[in-house]
């Protein structure tokens, strides 16, 4: 019998399917992976970082993001998580500069993907790249379910979202959009239409508005 | 067959979406109409005297209007004569409910907590075409048209499944919420949300429509219905003839609906249903919905008998081919409905494989509903600082092993 449920799932590419969240950290453990430390920077160096990321990789916040990744050397894989992590939107495992991949769940949508995926190069660059001077060589997986790093202050967490934000919409575009949408046009939902024109989810809309304290 | 019973009171602590069900789907089209409004297009023509006679437009506003109404109207009656003759209490039986008009095709479905309310729906169904359809003969005699009706049976929400649709997101969906990006999990909470609204008696947000490979099925099955008849799944063909069907109690309701089917089954055979059961076919049966005034039918129909295309079923025979065809069906399984305590059938009984799913199902729903499958995106920083030196562009772009930048 075809068991067709709420829980379909299909996998385009690179399919994998974990069956726990053991051998999630088994394998992490078995591959000696690292956990990101925090960079310890505020908003305006990420916002900085994130803006001369784009420069340096020729990124512009209406491209597609995907390629940003083949062109730093990485890739990208679609994979069923495992019950427990069902709503985990995804990780990246470094071995080395130019070597890494960012692992996605099948079940999120592709404005998702977008912003996990920029997360994800929020790791690489913040947590990796600049953190390889102070830790040497190492290989790091930010997967977020790791508990140990749980309540870290600051958490590596928020600053891959903060350059995530910053990387998708930048401060200038952004706030001329948000400013436009929220005070001029008349629609029912205006953090709806900012979040089409940035390939973002809404609610990144808000915490980008609110972060840039543009909420009246 | 499996005599013990199941313990399934752990379902009934479920949340309503995740308990199982089964539902009746019936369909009626009108069959000639593409016909009737080709036809009438070429009246409009430049030069053209308008037709003054009524054409398809009212016909088919007829039909909508007077097939729900002579439906439910002969569903009510039907299932008060059967109550009344059997003795039996209406517990959970819920009235037929509309799912959707696609064109000329108007869908009902029901859902089923007795074996016998399919029966008696599918029994009300044929009243209605063959009502409706001598309405549409007397009335719009020129047009030609006709009524295919088809039923058939799925269960949810382990091999079928239900969505929300059109929920609009409101200003406040800003608000992180980790469902709304990941579709399928959005769909359990909508669900949630739907069956609580219609459990406290609002009016619920957003659409339900059915989905899965049984409700393909059924309208595949639709595709090869026939003017003047009711074609049903073998599933829904197993349920009438494993249920009890007395009938006796069809003389009952008889007497109540005059137009209520004798049901007579006929076996029509395999069909070549695309994307279903291989190359062997899919099998079909047809309820004769009974058409004295239908010179036509009776004829065709001992003609079919005569060339052994369509034949009335012997009851007995007919089970027992459906019990082996879901027995050695890959695809297919006995229809079941968890709660009922009646286990002549077979399908009573939900099989191991259905129980596992729907359990990895609830406890995926009580991760969501804790919130405890993703963590909130935070974006709490200090903006108090002193940028460090030396990650510039060049930096980044060295650390990155990027080509260097040209400078400008």
């Amino acid at each position: 019998m075809v068991l067709v449920s709420l829980l379909r799932r299909g996998a385009p590419c690179n399919h994998y399917s974990w069956s726990t969240y053991n051998q999630i950290m088994s394998e992490a453990t078995q591959k000696n992976y690292e956990a990101p430390l925090p960079c310890g920077w505020g908003k305006n160096t990420i916002e900085g970082i994130a803006e001369r990321f784009a420069v340096a990789i020729n990124f512009k916040c209406d491209d597609e993001i995907e390629p940003v990744v083949s062109r730093l050397g990485g890739s990208i894989e679609y994979e069923d998580f495992p019950l427990e992590n069902a709503m985990l939107a995804g990780w990246i495992e470094v071995e080395g500069t130019k070597d890494f991949r960012i692992r996605l769940n099948n079940d999120a949508n592709s404005i998702r993907d977008r912003f996990t995926i920029a997360h994800e190069l929020g790791h690489y660059v913040l947590h990796y790249l600049f953190a390889l001077e102070k830790r040497g060589n190492f290989k790091l997986s930010a997967n977020l379910i790791d508990g140990k790093r749980q309540g870290l202050d600051p958490d590596p967490e928020n600053e891959a979202n903060y350059f995530a934000l910053a990387l998708l919409m930048p401060k200038i575009a952004f706030t001329e959009s948000y400013n436009a949408n929220t005070s001029v046009v008349k629609h029912k939902n205006p953090l709806e239409l900012v979040a089409t024109k940035f390939g973002v989810p809404i609610w990144a809309v808000n915490a980008r508005a609110d972060s840039l304290e543009l909420i009246k | 067959m499996n005599s013990e019973p199941q313990n399934l009171q752990h379902i009934n602590n479920y949340p309503e979406f995740l308990k199982p069900r089964l539902r009746l789907f019936l369909s009626a089209d009108i069959a000639g109409s593409t016909a009737a409004k080709q036809k009438e297009s070429s009246f409009y023509k430049e030069g053209e005297a308008p037709r003054k006679e009524r054409g398809w437009m009212e016909a088919t506003v007829y039909f909508f209007e007077e097939f729900s109404s002579q439906f439910e109207a002969a569903w009510a009656l039907a299932d008060n004569a059967y109550h009344s003759v059997s003795g039996t209490k209406k517990s959970k039986n819920n009235p037929p409910e509309y799912w959707k008009a696609i064109g000329d095709e108007i869908l009902f479905y029901k859902e089923i907590s007795q074996w016998e309310e399919i029966w008696i729906a599918i029994g009300a169904w044929s009243v209605a075409i063959k009502k409706v359809r001598h309405e549409l003969h007397n009335k719009f005699n020129s047009l030609g048209l006709d009524i295919k009706g088809t039923a058939w049976i799925a269960g949810f929400p382990v091999i079928n499944t239900e969505l929300v649709l059109n929920i609009k997101s409101t200003p406040n969906s800003a608000e992180y919420k980790p469902q709304i990006d990941f579709p399928i999990f959005s769909n359990i909470c909508n669900l949630d949300q739907y069956y609580k609204s219609l459990s406290a008696g609002r009016h619920p947000a957003g659409e339900r429509d059915f989905i899965g490979p049984l409700i393909d099925a059924g309208f595949r099955v639709s595709s090869q219905a026939i003017p003047g008849r009711l074609v049903i799944s073998i599933e829904a063909a197993y349920a009438i003839l494993a249920n009890k069907l007395k009938h006796g109690h069809v003389k009952a309701i008889q007497e109540e609906v005059k137009e209520f089917p004798d049901f007579k089954l006929y076996y029509a055979g395999r069909k070549h249903l695309k994307g279903f059961s291989g190359s062997s076919g899919y099998p079909l049966f047809i309820v004769d919905i009974g058409l004295p005034d239908d010179d036509l039918f009776s004829s065709e129909a001992k003609l079919l008998t005569k060339t052994n295309t369509c034949n009335m079923v012997n009851e007995q025979e007919a089970l027992d081919f459906c019990e082996k065809y879901f027995h050695d069906g890959t695809s297919v399984c006995h229809p079941y409905i968890y709660d009922e305590v009646d286990s002549i059938l077979l399908g009573g009984q939900m099989p191991q494989g259905h129980l596992m799913r729907l359990s990895e199902l609830h406890d995926l729903w009580i991760k969501i509903s804790a919130n405890a499958l993703s963590s909130p995106v935070k974006v709490s920083l200090s903006d108090n600082e002193t940028e460090p030196e030396n990650i510039g562009i060049d930096k980044i772009t060295d650390l990155a092993g990027l080509p260097a930048r040209t400078q400008i």
